[in-house]
């Protein structure tokens, strides 16, 4: 089996290269060969250090993607990106795949697909699908049917979907512990709702299934921990490694409701446009053209013999001053704290059943992980490191 | 000023750091002349340059060109500076070599022989040096005017970043090392212009036969009067806020790694104060108001012209070259990091 693996430098695609080629543990966990894609050198240090070749793909190219999977027998797609790319772009990968006929194609979907919040029935696979257009779930979706659409015309595909990735490199766990130590994460509600987790490992160990299921239906299917792991628990593992339990910051629903501001596109309005045509940022940017610069002296001048008429006009055009109101709040990371309104635990028990999925790290061990890692690169507890604590605050 | 005190000007490498920094401050400069750009991808410089609407040859080789110029600004991959450099300095041309200096201590040396018997300039691109902060931030050390230094911590991440056209950032051989080489010798250089060379130092890093994306190193300095040691990482793999920490006898000094950031000084004795630093020094000539490659490009034509030596000299440019050398001959392996605990389950 050869695997061509599209996001390789990405947080899913290095941990599956690592894990299925063994690089820094004792032994790889398959035999599989492995073509790591990745579409800028930028981000590919993690796996570079190894000296491994890395290829680079275009999947807006179909000719890159074709010189990309040469020689592959397996495909997957870690890939995120422009709306273009994700939707145009795995199009094209899926026209290549069926036209050098990939015996499985494995596609990383999002438990965003279902919405934010997401209907309680979608503890399991089979709920409505409703996430708001144009969201990041929308385009992932829209993924989702493409692969599904290719599986039924004979590309035998495979859709994982997880949660919120946890384990090294975790953005979602840096994120949070990010905000503690900032002060702009806050447990809604006190931290019970259930936080959907999976680790890294747990999901690389999915996709080496799912690449060697006998049969798959291009259907897709949560990969989770499996365990029913509250915000709270989440936020507390962190206790022990960092000491963040004082920096913690609690908000009730109704405290938080009241922090969202709803955001409505400004309306159309002939007057405001008027306005903006005549605004400073304009006419400054109009008077540095020397075709436009005489027609508004001009005009300047013409209105000046006119003071009532200056007057209505500075008046009508200007506005009322308004004064921007100070912010007394606490400013919180909305989106972290959002997604505590969530009240359904995916289960996995689908990919259980299908492609014998089981997860290998559980709860404890995924955060030992992280923190270890964190340590390894922020340790800083030893004279002179310590100082580096400064620019944290600084 | 009449074309003919105009400073001749060849940019050889027309990848991102010319097309971002190198080639604007050029044509910044009516004293200087853009006289061609030299790169082997001649249509794709031919594309990128368009922006800039200017008129210059684009070529192949520098050979083709070499008549026409004063001066070269050599931003190609690290391995190719070496044998582009010493070229250009046999036909007369004077070199602002992009940093590293070069892949390996010999070539540095090589490079620093050819400018010397050629009597031409040879400066290496720390435009980090450039900075005001940083001007300030080595008076200050120098006067202890906060004190003795006592240690220092430096650390500078990003996950990923910067990618080449060429992808040479990526190979050890022709980048001449990992996010050390990469990212870290610009404080390599700064550390040896403020505290000198050390005289101990250990040294990690987590290649396994490519580039290393992350790496430390502690080292000890002695000065005539004391001791002190200092610490620095580097990562390509993770977010580390860049910056420098500076202990005193009277506090800490803090450097961000940005080019406009004031200096800061906290006060030991006095914890709820912190202090701006900024240099009182009149500067007449108004090249604090250009950005660090402006100045850069200012000071290597400056000593171009006069006979001077630049801020940053070859020799200097050796110098860091030598002690990263060092640093990995004395790698020791940092665990790899963000290797989960997978013995239980393989």
């Amino acid at each position: 089996m050869k695997v061509a693996i599209f996001g390789a430098s990405g947080l899913v695609g290095s941990a599956f290269v690592e894990q299925v080629m063994g690089l820094g543990c004792k032994a790889p966990s398959t035999k599989m060969e492995v073509i790591p894609i990745v579409h800028s050198s930028g981000s590919a240090w993690r796996l570079a250090r190894y000296g491994m070749e890395l290829k680079s793909a275009d999947l807006l190219s179909l000719d890159s993607i074709r010189e990309a999977i040469s020689g592959a027998t397996h495909v997957i797609n870690c890939t995120r990106g422009s709306e273009e790319l994700m939707l145009d772009g795995l199009k094209n990968l899926l026209k290549i795949c069926r036209e050098k006929k990939i015996k499985r194609f494995v596609h990383l979907s999002s438990v965003a697909v279902y919405g934010d919040p997401p209907p309680l029935e979608s503890e399991h696979e089979h709920a409505e699908t409703k996430p708001e257009i144009g969201s990041y779930g929308w385009i992932k979706l829209q993924q989702d049917e493409i692969v599904q659409k290719a599986h039924k015309e004979g590309l035998s595909s495979i859709i994982l979907c997880p949660p919120n990735i946890t384990g090294p490199y975790s953005y979602f766990a840096l994120d949070i512990l990010k905000g503690i130590q900032k002060g702009t994460f806050a447990l809604l509600d006190n931290g019970g709702s259930p936080v959907n987790l999976v680790d890294v490992a747990n999901l690389v160990h999915a996709m080496e299934l799912a690449l060697t299921a006998e049969r798959v239906d291009g259907g897709r299917y949560f990969i989770t921990d499996g365990e029913a792991v509250t915000w709270y628990d989440f936020v507390n593992s962190f206790h022990e490694a960092f000491k963040v339990q004082s920096n913690l910051h609690y908000l009730d629903v109704q405290e938080f409701s009241g922090m969202l501001s709803p955001t409505r596109p400004p309306k159309r309005s002939l007057v405001k446009s008027f306005k903006h045509l005549f605004s400073d940022e304009v006419r400054g940017a109009l008077l540095g053209d020397p075709g436009f610069e005489g027609l508004i002296l001009g005009v300047r001048q013409a209105i000046k013999r006119m003071p009532a008429l200056e007057d209505k006009l500075r008046n009508e055009l200007g506005g009322k001053i308004q004064v921007p109101k100070v912010s007394l709040g606490q400013k919180y990371n909305v989106r972290l704290i959002s997604q505590q309104r969530r009240k359904v635990l995916h289960l996995h028990q689908l990919a259980s059943e299908k492609i014998g999925y089981t997860p290998i790290i559980d709860f404890q061990l995924s955060v030992k992980n992280f923190c270890n890692w964190y340590h390894d690169m922020h340790g800083d507890d030893e004279v002179p490191w310590n100082l580096l604590k400064e620019l944290e605050v600084s | 000023m009449g074309e003919i005190n105009q400073f001749r000007i060849g940019i050889v490498g027309v990848g991102l750091i010319s097309l971002q920094s190198h080639i604007p401050a050029a044509l910044s400069f009516p004293d200087i002349k853009v006289v061609a750009f030299i790169d082997p991808a001649v249509e794709r410089a031919r594309q990128d340059l368009s922006m800039f609407g200017i008129e210059a040859k684009i070529v192949p080789d520098v050979k083709d060109v070499c008549a026409e110029l004063d001066g070269v600004i050599i931003a190609t991959p690290n391995h190719t500076h070496c044998p582009i450099a010493t070229y250009c300095l046999q036909q007369g041309i004077h070199v602002l070599i992009e940093k590293p200096i070069a892949v390996n201590v010999e070539e540095g040396k090589r490079i620093v022989e050819v400018a010397n018997a050629n009597g031409l300039v040879a400066a290496v691109g720390y435009c980090t040096r450039f900075r005001e902060n940083v001007i300030l931030t080595k008076s200050v050390i120098e006067n202890e005017y906060f004190g003795k230094v006592t240690g220092f911590a430096y650390q500078f991440g990003t996950p990923g970043g910067w990618a080449s056209y060429s992808g040479y950032h990526l190979n050890a051989g022709s980048a001449g090392g990992g996010v050390l080489m990469v990212s870290g010798s610009h404080f390599i250089d700064r550390m040896l212009h403020f505290f000198g060379y050390p005289q101990g130092f250990s040294y990690w890093d987590d290649s396994q036969g490519g580039p290393e994306a992350n790496a430390k190193f502690e080292a000890n300095f002695s000065s005539l009067t004391h001791a002190l040691k200092g610490a620095a990482r580097f990562s390509k793999t993770v977010r580390l806020p860049g910056g420098l920490v500076i202990q005193t006898t009277k506090g800490k000094l803090i450097l961000q790694e940005t080019d406009d950031d004031p200096l800061m000084f906290f006060p030991k004795d006095q914890p709820q104060v912190k202090l701006q630093v900024f240099s009182n020094e009149n500067d007449d000539s108004g090249s604090m108001d250009l950005n660090v490659f402006q100045r850069q490009l200012r000071d290597y034509v400056d000593a171009c012209r006069n006979g001077t030596k630049p801020k940053v000299s070859a020799e200097e440019g050796v110098q860091s070259l030598e002690l990263m050398q060092a640093l990995y001959q004395k790698k020791m392996p940092m665990d790899m990091v963000g290797q989960p605990m997978l013995d239980k389950v393989f």
